[in-house]
Formats: structure tokens, sequence, C-alpha cells
């Protein structure tokens, strides 16, 4: 009961208090001569978010590259060693390849399932649609923790003589004749980096095709009517017409998973710990830092991290200026 | 893409029912539709099945055999068994971990909402020295992991003895929430006419004025939007939880889940029930504010 | 643009030198520093969970009766992480009762342990805490953790009745365990429960078999130099040691399941095949705490139904004799105050633990301790085995840097025993990986 109050002050106190902040600043700004008002009025907007994201990002952010170039316990320089000795760890290297691939094809079978669903779904009636949608975004609402259970009722084997499968998976195999196989330890063609990516476009396929079923949705009819008209087969329309006007969102969602992917780390912990040759690089990040308490070591795997999703942030830059001048 | 589509007033989460007969769209066989979709969504429900069933077995039988085997005698109601969440819910104490994670979520979503929309109105309608390359900075910041944070956190927060109390939670997810929120209501607030804002400019209103009686009350569906995203995200946390927050009193769901996996790890059944526990709240909100949450992301989205 | 490219050069020039200066921490100076008054509580934080502390917290709520000093002790399931954070985020708790003296060395090297030596007789403390036990927490002569807790880690369990009834024997050597093996094998009945799957963890169960061997074969004084590095990781004697372990592993119908299935199985549910019936193994190497995953029905009557051994020693050309391996809590003291002090000398004293052990699952780790005060036979026995043992040693991946210990040796573990590596290639890789 007095937790419940003290929550119900707090939400008062904290959002209360930043109104207040923000219109005694506004006042005071509104006091000054008219061109300053002007000038300074922006960044009294801005100011609390950027102040914010300053200490609990970029300063965090810039303190990490400088570990990076210093030993374990921060207290020694070393140069570029732990670069170089994240260069010779072939865990390190074969965990860069990973990610690549979780790059590669997580974010595009989410895309292409929530697109599915986005499309297929808009032809069913509405109850249908509503419930079948639903049930897509349902393992949005799934902690890690949790998902990694239930996985694990799909993907656990067992090889003693006698013992029942519990794994969904195993059982169908094993039902059919094969001998069990131990699926995560399966590193032959990533057979097991490609499991654990399901469990990762289960849980983000649903906000995929949420926003992608408000893009085809907002399709004007009329564009296919015309195209209708003109003869084109269904197929066609879809992909000359639909797919064109819904790119954009295409792209917000691709992008959004790809940055989701990149900092993957959740999964691949709990389910193989980064056992036969499962390793991301976030995962190694975790490990440095928290299990071998190797800071500086940890600094490097970020940096590196960082470095790999500058391409990304271009992209969006150059976007976000594309919008401006359409503006 | 410059044509500034009109945001479509529809539900896309289906319902909406002013939806044409399909003859008029573009269609596809609609048996094969109806196939596809009841695959895709019997694949994607089969392990949350599993989950659901488990959390209602004994311990023996969750590990002795296969959860589906329960469908060759469903209605044996004896193998059927609430011990899973009585123990989750008494002994465990999955009930104030579910209190404190309703008492960490809610101030952690609404104030970053506060402060984000505040400075995303900042970068849609005003013009002033370095707006260009703050967002810029902004959008950069979406890809830094936020473990890095940790430790120079931790060390500001125990200055000032905040660690393990709730603040130190909220201040954590307030700034690790704040990229995310500022880019997706800016992107939504670029959508908005621009005339009003500039007619509410030459009738002498403040930015102040037209901030709160324009521009928020326009904005509410990205409000939304983003509430239900850091909320789930937030509800779901477990890294950031387990850092400033930790075991004890104050903890979490998530937490109180993982402890459930036990020390050793041989306490899956109840790991069953607690996360089914742990999904019903995200999942009403989810439901309660659907609608919101899909126009709100995909405005800022639609134009190019 | 280039003004606004200029404007961004030149603001991050100003971040750098700004953060630039002071930002390394210097090196924390020697010695414990000042004691300082206590504010009447104390903290403490530690790995073991909650339901195998409840006799830890009614020996506290003792000692509190009698000092007044409030202690407070909270399970961190996630303890490595919880530690290292607060104490980087200068919050360390009060005590940590750390499950690893890797970790401790650790916080020596950064200056955030406290040696003991100025606080509390440390004099007194190595004259009753089993040999061996101290070394582990020692560095330049200074003691820097109290053992509040041993496990045992070379116990063999079997499963009395029909072990019995099979005719077999419990083995006295290494020989005889290898014979045992075969006439198991050859009575169509599975010799080993070997289960390792631990989460992110896994690879524990393996290291624990390859020290034990390491122990046997080479003895305490390679196993010495081995695990502080005086030998390489590739040493012949390592390579062999874990060349022994592959044969029980990897030997035909010698393990449950098979090396896939000892990959696969949790450790903790690996044991129930022993006390099922017909047992589905006759052996399993298990630390004492391991009766804690038993079905409740066998460890309501335990000597009815599961016995225990030493994991025999006495190899040929190997050490003569029986080592233990162990395993252990230590209490370091983080922050230096006077109730601090008291707790601290509270828990190195050799009658520390009667409330523990009528508890249950507790081992002592002095020498000293009445053994009168365990509540069950299986505790009063195992104390009694490990009492005989002519050795003990720590658990030696505890005592490697964490990227080893809790890092490469693991993972190479599993990988030789799936059969990615070989011993060769395996120690090798850890070799490599070994940061100093």
């Amino acid at each position: 009961m007095i937790k419940i109050l003290n929550a119900a002050l707090a939400i008062v106190a904290g959002v209360g208090g930043m109104l207040a902040l923000f219109w005694i600043l506004n006042l005071l700004v509104e006091r000054l001569p008219g061109r300053w008002e002007e000038r300074i009025k922006p960044y009294v907007f801005i100011g609390p978010a950027i102040a914010i994201v300053g200490l609990f990002l970029v300063y965090p952010a810039v303190q990490t590259v400088i570990f990076s170039f210093a030993d374990k316990n921060s207290q020694k320089w070393v140069g570029f060693e732990n670069y170089t000795a994240l260069w010779d760890d072939e865990n390190f290297r074969a965990a860069l390849v990973n990610n690549l691939l979780w790059i590669l094809v997580v974010p595009a079978a989410s895309v292409l399932v929530g697109l599915l669903i986005a499309v297929l779904a808009d032809r069913l009636r509405p109850g249908n649609e509503k419930i079948a949608k639903s049930v897509i975004f349902m393992p949005m609402a799934i902690s890690f923790v949790g998902a990694s259970t239930i996985w694990r009722f799909i993907y656990d084997t067992r090889f003693a003589e006698g013992d029942e499968q519990i794994g969904l998976l195993s059982a169908i195999t094993t039902g059919l004749g094969f001998d069990p196989v131990a699926w995560l330890r399966l590193d032959s063609w990533n057979v097991n980096d490609f499991l654990l990516m399901v469990i990762m476009i289960w849980l983000q396929a649903g906000f995929a095709m949420v926003l992608l079923s408000a893009a085809v949705k907002g399709v004007p009819d009329d564009t296919l009517e015309a195209a209708r008209i003109d003869g084109a087969n269904e197929l066609q329309i879809f992909f000359r017409v639909v797919v064109p006007q819904i790119w954009p969102t295409v792209i917000v969602v691709f992008t959004t998973v790809l940055i989701l992917v990149m900092k993957v780390f959740d999964i691949v912990y709990v389910m193989t710990g980064g056992n036969a040759d499962t390793d991301v690089v976030a995962n190694i990040f975790v490990e440095e830092m928290i299990e071998f308490g190797d800071d500086g070591r940890a600094a490097a795997v970020v940096v590196v991290l960082m470095i790999a999703v500058i391409p990304v942030m271009i992209y969006q830059v150059r976007r976000f200026r594309m919008q401006e001048a359409g503006r | 893409m410059t044509q500034a589509a009109p945001t479509v007033d529809v539900d896309p989460m289906g319902g909406d029912d002013q939806k044409p007969p399909p003859a008029q769209r573009f269609t596809l066989g609609s048996v094969a539709v109806r196939v596809t979709v009841l695959l895709l969504c019997l694949l994607w429900l089969i392990p949350t099945i599993g989950l659901l069933v488990s959390s209602f077995r004994s311990e023996e039988d969750v590990k002795e055999d296969g959860w589906w085997t329960v469908f060759a005698s469903p209605l044996e109601f004896s193998q059927w068994t609430l011990d899973s969440y009585d123990s989750v819910i008494f002994d465990q104490g999955m009930g104030s971990a579910f209190l404190n994670s309703i008492v960490v979520t809610v101030p952690a979503t609404i104030i970053p909402i506060m402060i984000a929309a505040f400075a995303a109105y900042a970068f849609t309608f005003m013009r002033f020295p370095g707006r260009d390359l703050l967002f810029i900075l902004v959008v950069g910041l979406l890809v830094v992991p936020l473990q890095v944070a940790f430790v120079p956190l931790l060390r500001l927060f125990s200055q000032y003895e905040i660690n393990g109390t709730f603040l130190a939670v909220w201040l954590a997810h307030t700034g690790f929430g704040m990229p995310l929120a500022i880019y997706i209501l800016r992107n939504y607030m670029a959508s908005l006419p621009v005339e009003i804002i500039e007619s509410a400019a030459v009738d002498g209103a403040s930015h102040f004025r037209t901030f709160w009686s324009l521009v928020v009350p326009m904005s509410v569906p990205a409000l939304a939007a983003y509430a239900i995203f850091q909320f789930l995200w937030v509800w779901n946390d477990l890294l950031v939880a387990l850092i400033f927050l930790g075991a004890g009193e104050n903890e979490v769901v998530t937490i109180t889940l993982r402890d459930l996996i036990g020390d050793l790890g041989q306490e899956w059944h109840l790991l069953t029930a607690g996360a089914f526990i742990s999904m019903v709240l995200p999942l009403a909100v989810f439901f309660a504010l659907q609608r919101y949450f899909v126009r709100g992301l995909t405005a800022g989205s639609v134009k190019g | 643009m280039a003004r606004r490219r200029r404007s961004a050069i030149a603001l991050a020039g100003i971040t750098t030198t700004i953060l630039f200066t002071g930002c390394l921490a210097g090196e924390d100076d020697e010695g414990a520093g000042e004691t300082e008054d206590g504010d009447g509580s104390v903290e403490i934080i530690g790995a073991i969970p909650e339901e195998e502390a409840v006799g830890l917290v009614k020996e506290l709520e003792a000692f509190t009766e009698d000092t007044g000093i409030e202690v407070s002790y909270t399970a961190s399931t996630d303890f490595t992480t919880e530690i290292r954070t607060r104490v980087s985020g200068g919050d360390p708790p009060d005590i940590a009762l750390f499950p690893q003296p890797g970790l401790v060395t650790d916080l020596v090297d950064t200056g955030d342990a406290l040696p003991l030596n100025d606080l509390i007789d440390t004099d007194d403390l190595e004259g009753h805490i089993v040999p061996g036990f101290l070394d582990s927490v020692t560095v330049d002569d200074e003691v820097y953790a109290v053992p509040v807790r041993m496990a045992a880690k070379s116990l063999v369990w079997y499963p009395v009745p029909e072990f019995e009834e099979a005719g077999y024997q419990v083995p006295e050597t290494w020989a005889d365990l290898e014979a045992l093996q075969e006439q198991m094998r050859s009575d169509g009945e599975t010799p080993w429960c070997l289960g390792a799957e631990s989460g992110a963890d896994t690879g524990w169960v393996y290291t624990d078999w390859v020290e034990e061997i390491m122990l046997r074969t080479a003895g305490p004084d390679v196993y010495d130099d081995w695990t502080s590095h005086e030998i390489p990781f590739d040493d012949d004697a390592v390579v062999e040691a874990v060349e022994q372990f592959g044969e029980i592993v990897h030997t035909e119908g010698n393990v449950r399941g098979g090396p896939d299935g000892s990959l696969n199985t949790p450790f903790g549910e690996s044991v129930l095949p022993l006390v099922e019936d017909p047992p589905g193994c006759f052996m399993h190497r298990q630390a004492n705490f391991i009766t804690t995953f038993m079905p409740e029905d066998v460890q309501a009557d335990l000597p009815a139904n599961v016995g225990v051994f030493v994991l025999p020693g006495d190899v040929e050309g190997g050490f003569e004799g029986t080592p233990v391996l162990g395993g252990g809590d230590l209490a370091a003291a983080l922050v230096n105050d006077s109730d601090v002090v008291e707790v601290m000398e509270f828990l190195a004293s050799s009658d520390f633990g009667a409330e523990w052990a009528a508890e249950g699952g507790w081992l002592s780790p002095s020498v000293e301790f009445d053994t009168s005060n365990y509540a069950t036979e299986i505790d009063q026995q195992i104390a009694e085995l490990v009492s005989q043992a002519d050795v003990f040693r720590f658990d030696g991946s505890d005592l490697m840097p964490a990227a080893v210990g809790a890092g490469t040796f693991w993972d190479e573990m599993v990988a030789f025993v799936g059969g990615e590596q070989d011993a060769g290639d395996a120690a090798t890789a850890i070799e490599e990986s070994w940061r100093d």
C-alpha cells in the first residue's frame, strides 16, 4: 500500500517537477529582451533532453573509447593492445562473422514475415484479422527470460535410452526415426545460429507486422484501381504499386530491427552461453566486463560495435536530411 | 518520396468497419490466404502453447515427457495442477515483484516521454544553430549499447546514495529511452501541418502555449505509441533492473523470474508459470492502446 | 556546411580534453587504512541462495542478539555482476561472501578488498582452517578473506540398495574404479551419470573432473604450478589429465546418454536417474550440494537410498594418497568500520556455524569444528571423509583468472567433450587465452 502511494507520489513529483522546471525556465527566458528570447528559448526546450542524453549516453560512450586504450582496471595506458588482442582472439572473429549472419538474416526475415501477415490478414474478415495479428504480436510482450524458457521446450534434447523427449523439435525428428540431435550444438552450416535467430524473428515479427500493416492500409485505393484498369494482375499490382508506397516504412522497420540485432545478447547468453560457435559481439562484451572483469577489453569490444554501426548512422542521417529538404 | 501522404485514419490491427469488400482491393486466392495465415499463426502460437500447457503440469510431468502428450488425454484432470502458480505467487514473492514492476515501469515510461516531447518540438518547429548536429547525435546514440553506461552511472548514483532505489532505475531508463523517444516523436511532429503552428505564432501565441494547446494534443497517437514501446521495454528489462535495483525487497518481475530458474537451473517448471504471470500486464496494455501504437509510429515514416 | 563541420570538430575537441584530464583511476594505496566507527548495521551480500542460507541467517540473528549489531544477508543470483558493478560504482556492501577466490584476488588488485591481518587475528585463523584453504586468498602474506563454508567436490554418490545387490564394492584406488566401470559395462549397466548443462556456465562440471584427475595423476605440487601458471596450460601433465577424462566421458556406454547427453542434461537433473528404480546409472561425481536436487522422498531418508565415497586416488605413477578437491564461500571485508571488524571476527572463529550445521547441507572449513553439530548422518559422513583426506586443494578454475577459469577453460572442455577439439588443441587454446 505504501509502495503504491510512493509510486503515485513519485509520478506526481517527477512529472510535476519536470513541468515546473520547463515553466520556470520559460518564464525566465521570456523576461529577456526580444532577440535573446528567441535565441535562448530553443535551448530551454531541448536542454533537459540533451543534458540527460549527454550524461547517460554520450559521456559513457566517450569514456569507453578512452578506457579501451587502458588496461583491465583502467589504471595504465596500453595503446592498441586491447584491439590487437581482440583481433587475435579466434572467438571474437567468429563472433563478428556470426553478427554479420544475424544482420543479414534477422531484419530481412522479420520484414518478410511481417509483410506477409500484413498483406494476407488484410484479406480476412475484421474479427479474424484482429486475432491473427494479435497472435503474431504476442511474443513482443514476453521478456527474454520467458522466451528462452519457451524455446527450451522446443530445442531440448535427451539422449539416454528410454528417456522421453521434452523438446518438440527432437520429439518430431526422433518420432520420424532419426537419432536425437543436440540442436544448439549443431554448428555445421551454422544450424545452431539459425535456430537462435528464429527466436529473435519470432519476437520481432510482430513489431514489423504492425508497422507494415498500417502502411499497406495507407495505400490509397485509387492507385490500386488505376492499376487494375490498366490490366495489371495482382502480383504486378503488389510489386509495382504497393511496395513502392510502403518502402519508407520497410526501411524504418528494417533499421530498427537491425539496431536491435546489433545489440542482441540475451538470447545467446541464456540459450548457449556462446558455446559451439554461437557467440556474438554483445555477448563477448558482457562476458569481458562482468565475468572476466577486463574493462579495457570490454571497452574495445564496444568501440568495435560502435564503428560497425556507423554506416547505419550515416544512412539515418541522410534520410533525416532528405526529410528536412522535403518539408 | 516528397508527396505528403495524409495519415489514413484506420486501425491497422483490423476491425475498421469501412474496409471495402475484398473485390475492390487487390485479391489473392482466398483459400490460400486463409491457409497461409493459419499456418503462420500456428507456428507463432506453438511455443507459447507449450509454455501455457507446461505451467499447469506437475514438476515430475514437465521433466518426464513432452507437453504435447497432454493432448492425448486432455480431460484427465488429475494431470492438471495449479502448484506452479501457487508456489510462484505465494512462496517466491511474485506478488510483490509484480507491484515493484508497476512502480518501476509507470514513471520510467511517463518521464522520458515528457522530456522528449519538448525536445522533439524544438527539433521540429524551432530554428537554432547546432540543431541538425544535435539531432544527428541523438540518432547516432540509438546504436550505443547501453551496457557502456553502467559503471559511470553507478559511480554517479553512489555519490548521491541512490543505488538500489527506484529513483536510480527511473533515471537510468529515462536516459536509455531518450534517443528513441526523440526520434519517434520528431518523426511524427514533422508530419503535422506547419501552417497551424505558424498561424498560432502570428496570433501571438508563445511556443510554450503552442506546444501545450496544439502540438501535444495532435501528437497523442505518437505519444501513446512510444508509451507502449517504453512500457514493454522497461517491463521486460532484466539487465538495468539487475544493476541499478538488484534483488531484495525492491526486485522486479524479471529478476524474480530469473531466480525461478533456480540458482542451479532446476526450477524450470516454476518459470513457466512465472513467465505467464509476467506477460499478463504488458498484453493488457498492448490491447488497450494498440490503435495509437500503430498510427503514431508510422505517421512520420509514411513520407520519405 | 563548412562552418557546421568546424563547430562539430571544436565541440568534440573540447569534450575529449575535459574527459582526458584525470580520467584513469590511480593505483590505490596499500593497507586497510583507518577503522571508522560503525553505524550499528552491516550489509552482507553473497552468492549463497536464500534457501541454502537459512542457517546463515539464524547464525547472524544470534550474533545480533549478542552484540546489538544489525546484520542483513542478501542472496544475489548474479553475484559477479552485482559485486563488480557495486564496487566499481563506489557503493560496495560491507562484507561479501565470494564463491570464488579469483574474484577476491581481482578486488585485491584494485585495492577494494581489505587485508585482514590488521583487523583480526589471522594467525589463529590459519591454525584451524583446513590446510590449503587459505592459500587461495593470501596475497603477499596478507590474508584477504575468511572461509565461511566449504564444499567437498570429490564425492561419488551411488544407489546403495542396487549397488550392493549387484555385488559391487566401493573402490579404494583409481585402478579399482576403472575395474568397477568395466564390470558395470559388461553387466549391461551404465556406470556414470554426468550432466553438465548449466546455461551460460556450462563447462564447470567438466573442469571439476579435469582438476580431480590432475590432482591425482600429477599431484598437488604440479597442480599448484598449474593453477598459478608456473607451468603452461598445455603442459603434458595437463593434456594427459584431459585425455584421462576423455576416456571416462568418450568411452561407449560409460556415461548415460553419451557425450551429447552429458552436454545437454542440466547438471541438477543428471543425478535423478541414479535414484530411480531401476537406476539409470550407478555413480555420480558431484559436490555435497547435489543431495538438494534429489527427489523429496529420497532426501527424506538419504542413508537408505544413497551412499557416498571419495573419488579414489593412488593412481599408478601418480600421487600416492587420496586428495580432496573443494570449493567454498569466502567472506571479504570491503568497508572498514568497527562493526564490520566484529562480524569478521565472528565469522573467523572455529565455532561459527553451529546453527548452520543444524540446518544441514553445510560443511565447516574449520578442522576444529565440532562434528556433532551436523544434523544428518550424511553431513557427518562427508565431514569425516574430508578430514581423512591426505591433501585438500581449491577448485582450480576458481583460482585462475576469470577469463580462463570462467571462460576458455569451460568452453574448451565443452568443445573437447563434444568432439570438436582434441585434448592438445584445447589446452593450447586455453594457454593462448591466459592474460597476465
